[in-house]
């Protein structure tokens, strides 16, 4: 199995989407779901109303392995830490040995 | 009155029913303007999503859809026409009539309650993970707002519809926290309902009290993987999934839809039960407040039903999906 990124869950209330960096180091933002559907970036669906927990999906380019692992999402969340954010949990993102992605998609 | 509605005519057997709906309909004196949509293996074989993205959008333009049956490809990646729908147009009350029909031979006389299944929340948000090489895990999720607004569907329905009793399904003796919000928030919100007697029950004693003491039951809330389960057993209970209808309520959107599976083995040989989505249509025209029509149909099915001459093969009769509704019709004149 391949660590390829992480999915970190991040407290913002009053439906604020909240705004995280982009990218840092070899992880990218890739997407963020809320209540299991993907609210960025937009697509067509739309929620009546948004829970207080965001789940924010880090992943690296083509989904290579990370170069350092662990302390690549280390340095993932100190950087989210550093900028206000309150994480509530974070998952670790695999890929299974027959290379497909062993985490689901959102809605 | 003239309405518009979306048509996803689904997989399968899901057009030669949806025809056999149409006529019925159109004959019950109300003018629908149907409107095309796809969703299902056919869109997948098309090329698209499952659910492309331009059914979504006309959904929630018309706000009122009525779905045929429809299939999901069965393989790694594939996911549920059906819940995409729910998820992305956030139709939160799957609510499931459960009575028995006149005619319809089965166990359970007098059954007669109806089944309000949250549909967003719970396992079904699809957070899923390899934690390990060999350990699997799913998030379960409960919000005090999904929660409410189930509840209060529920309870709302009692209260219009003059039903005494709304039961809350859970398993909070075991899941305390995620169950234990739902069960606290679902009273919360029924004791704002004071003429409404509210109980509670845990989801396994709930499953041998409905096969055992069905009728001391008339509204049931819960979440949205009791309500799958509790609302299929139901469906046996009145007779088979060709019988129950279903609707997905939202803030502003609604569909209407058949809960059996396409039945692709059949396709093409007018041999299929069009009633549950005949009654989906019947609760899609309550929803537009053609309530008139509604009964007018719903009448004449329970006399087709009752007098037993005409019957489709799963219930015991050799007539197929047309004459089955020629004979809805012929009853309506």
């Amino acid at each position: 199995m391949k660590l390829v990124g992480c999915d970190v869950f991040v407290y913002s209330p009053n439906e604020v989407t909240p705004d995280l960096p982009k990218t840092v180091g070899p992880l990218k933002l890739e997407l963020i779901s809320n209540r299991g559907t993907k609210v960025w970036p937009a697509g067509v669906a739309r929620l009546d109303y948004l829970a207080d927990e965001w789940r924010c999906r880090y992943t690296s380019e083509g989904d290579q392995p990370l170069p350092h692992q662990h302390k690549d999402l280390d340095a993932l969340l100190q950087t989210i830490i550093s900028q206000g954010h309150f994480w509530t949990r974070v998952q670790v993102l695999w890929l299974l040995p027959d290379g497909s992605r062993g985490f689901s998609q959102p809605y | 009155m003239s309405h518009q509605a979306v048509i996803i005519r689904g997989d399968g057997t899901g057009p030669e029913i949806c025809a056999a709906v149409f006529r019925i309909i159109n004959e019950s004196g109300v003018k629908i303007d149907w409107i095309d949509a796809v969703a299902g293996e056919g869109a997948v074989n098309a090329g698209k999503p499952i659910v492309p993205d331009e059914t979504i959008e006309v959904i929630r333009k018309i706000k009122v859809a009525l779905k045929g049956p429809m299939g999901t490809p069965i393989g790694k990646g594939s996911v549920s026409a059906n819940v995409t729908l729910r998820k992305k147009l956030d139709l939160y009350a799957c609510v499931r009539p459960i009575k028995t029909l006149p005619g319809v031979k089965t166990p359970f006389d007098g059954l007669d309650l109806v089944i309000f299944r949250e549909n967003t929340e719970d396992l079904y948000a699809q957070i899923e993970y390899y934690v390990t090489p060999t350990m699997t895990l799913a998030k379960k999720f409960i919000t005090v707002k999904g929660t409410q607004r189930i509840a209060r569907a529920a309870m709302e329905y009692a209260r219009k519809n003059g039903r005494k009793k709304v039961t809350c399904v859970h398993k909070a003796n075991i899941m305390k926290i995620t169950d234990g919000l739902f069960l606290k928030t679902c009273r919360e919100v029924a004791a704002e309902y004071p003429e409404i007697e509210f109980t509670d029950n845990i989801v396994d004693n709930q499953c041998m009290q409905l096969v055992t003491k069905w009728k001391l039951y008339d509204v049931i809330v819960t979440e949205n993987l009791y309500g799958d389960i509790l609302s299929d057993l139901c469906a046996g209970m009145m007779g088979g999934l060709g019988l129950a209808p279903g609707a997905n309520y939202g803030q502003d959107c609604a569909v209407f839809e058949a809960v059996h599976g396409s039945a692709p083995k059949y396709t093409g040989q007018n041999k299929v039960n069009p009633t549950a989505v005949l009654l989906s249509g019947v609760m899609m025209l309550e929803h537009l407040g053609e309530s008139a029509a509604a009964k007018r149909i719903t009448t004449s099915l329970e006399t087709v039903l009752k007098e037993g001459a005409v019957r489709t093969y799963d219930l015991g009769g050799t007539a197929g999906t047309s004459q089955f509704a020629d004979e809805i019709i012929r009853k309506m004149k």
